[in-house]
């Protein structure tokens, strides 16, 4: 279980976290929406200190974390039991695929090359990109890349795979092969955060919606009561702007 | 103007047998400075508190000084303090059985060093930030995100930027001579000082240095056809 409490985060005098609480239980897929600037990367960034919140505390495991100083061990500790997955894939950009996946396994956990060789090409094999172990990721398309990065996450067996808008840099036609293997994760049964656009995929999905606006979670519930009966207006009018009232052919 | 061949051929013959003394102060100066330089640059990028100031003013100022002023400073403390020096450290050696080389080293070690950490930092910039925070989200700790991520990923970035300092590095060790040091150039005119053969000795000095150039150049062109080869191909059109 990981749980967030007043979570308060400024960039100068901009305020983008006003007192964020969020719960997520084990084995939940929790999917966050909002607008752009309604704090919701930088909420799932705080989480594995990529981007250092100014107050509020975390309960993870049996640990509680203060954000406001939060000490090193804990701040390796988080990393190391969350995976994290890129908007913009954030590959090695020297290393093959498989060096990207095995990196993690033989450098923090401390596997054998072999081990880690074998637990990565199963991995791989997962997400459909085997094949493509020697490349490296200049070579590969948007939707192959993160689907490596999304193997290098779940590689590491964390216990909370965040995924920051992993399907917002892509090429429409890529989206599909990405969400599948991110709903193919789902199904294992770990737990997951996701900051996403999709609406089709968070419906089929999460297991809860919260929507955040103005650096608040405005509101949060399962996704047929999110998207089919939103009790606040500002959800709904996110919401009417997203989802296609009519489809219209040009 | 007369040339003689055998005087150039006894200087070339003289410049070789001084090319290590060369070689051997360009390298390790390189090799040092690109281990202090990368130190100073991380220092400055990560803006740890006090030494990344410290650095900043000290490269911004040293880079100012030209090598000859620096390598005849060096020497002339050296010359005036090193009797005190050596009395308070209990050292017996006397200052005429001290290879004036070690002044050397340090004058182009301080040096190269500045200018070998302003182009890290230069590469710093050129790596995208995200290769930084994908080492983190893995759990690798700072030290193993530079060393396995960021360094590695430097080296192509450098590699033309390092190949101008290392021939730079060349020609301005030929400046040791001024400390009576004996390298490519001096060794090259040591038979001209017999013959008066000067422009012989100097064309033989030129050669040396030419041919160790042409040797760094090619170390260099083999090292960029072997690094990056991840990188994306170079747009055509």
């Amino acid at each position: 279980m990981i749980e967030l409490t007043g979570v308060k985060k400024s960039f100068g005098k901009q305020e983008v976290l006003k007192d964020v609480s969020i719960k997520v239980d084990d084995g939940e897929v929790v999917v966050i929406l909002g607008p752009s600037g309604s704090g919701k990367t930088t909420l799932l960034r705080s989480i594995n200190f990529l981007e250092k919140a100014d107050s509020g505390t975390m309960k993870f495991s049996d640990k509680i974390i203060n954000f406001k100083n939060p000490k090193k061990k804990d701040i390796l500790y988080m990393r190391r039991h969350t995976g994290f997955v890129f908007q913009n894939y954030g590959l090695f950009a020297h290393k093959t695929v498989l060096q990207n996946v095995m990196e993690g396994l033989v450098q923090v956990q401390k596997k054998s090359k072999q081990e880690a060789q074998q637990i990565a090409e199963e991995v791989l094999q997962n997400v459909g990109m085997l094949e493509k172990k020697d490349s490296y990721p200049s070579q590969l398309s948007g939707g192959q890349q993160q689907r490596v990065g999304i193997a290098r996450a779940v590689a590491l067996k964390p216990e909370v795979i965040l995924f920051d808008e992993p399907t917002s840099a892509l090429d429409p036609e890529l989206v599909g092969e990405t969400l599948e293997v991110i709903k193919k994760v789902a199904k294992t049964g770990i737990t997951m955060i996701v900051v996403t656009h999709e609406m089709s995929f968070a419906e089929d999905v999460a297991d809860r919606v919260i929507f955040m606006d103005g650096g608040v979670v405005v509101e949060e519930g399962k996704p047929g009561e999110i998207f089919y009966k939103p009790k606040e207006e500002r959800t709904r009018q996110f919401l009417s702007r997203i989802i296609p009232q009519d489809a219209y052919v040009i | 103007m007369s040339f003689s061949v055998s005087s150039f051929w006894e200087s070339l013959v003289s410049a070789l047998a001084y090319a290590p003394v060369t070689i051997k102060l360009t390298a390790i100066t390189f090799v040092v400075s690109l281990v202090l330089g990368t130190i100073i640059a991380t220092i400055r990028y990560y803006k740890v508190p006090v030494l990344s100031q410290i650095f900043a003013v000290f490269v911004t100022a040293y880079l100012g000084l030209p090598t000859m002023v620096a390598l005849l400073l060096y020497n002339i403390i050296f010359m005036t303090c090193y009797a005190d020096v050596a009395n308070v450290l209990h050292i017996t050696v006397p200052i005429s059985e001290v290879d004036p080389i070690i002044i050397g080293y340090f004058a182009l070690i301080l040096g190269t060093s500045c200018s070998v950490s302003e182009s890290v930092r230069g590469a710093f910039r050129g790596i995208d930030k995200v290769q930084f925070e994908a080492g983190y989200s893995i759990g690798l700790g700072k030290f193993k995100t530079l060393t396995r991520v960021i360094y590695p990923q430097m080296v192509p970035i450098l590699l033309p930027g390092l190949q101008n300092s290392l021939i730079g590095l060349l020609k301005a060790s030929n400046l040791v001579s001024a400390i009576s040091v004996i390298e490519i150039m001096t060794g090259a005119l040591l038979p001209s000082l017999l013959y008066y053969s000067y422009l012989e000795g100097y064309v033989a000095a030129a050669l040396v240095y030419w041919l160790i150039g042409i040797g760094i150049e090619v170390i260099g062109y083999l090292a960029e056809k072997n690094s990056g080869k991840y990188l994306k191909q170079v747009a055509t059109g």
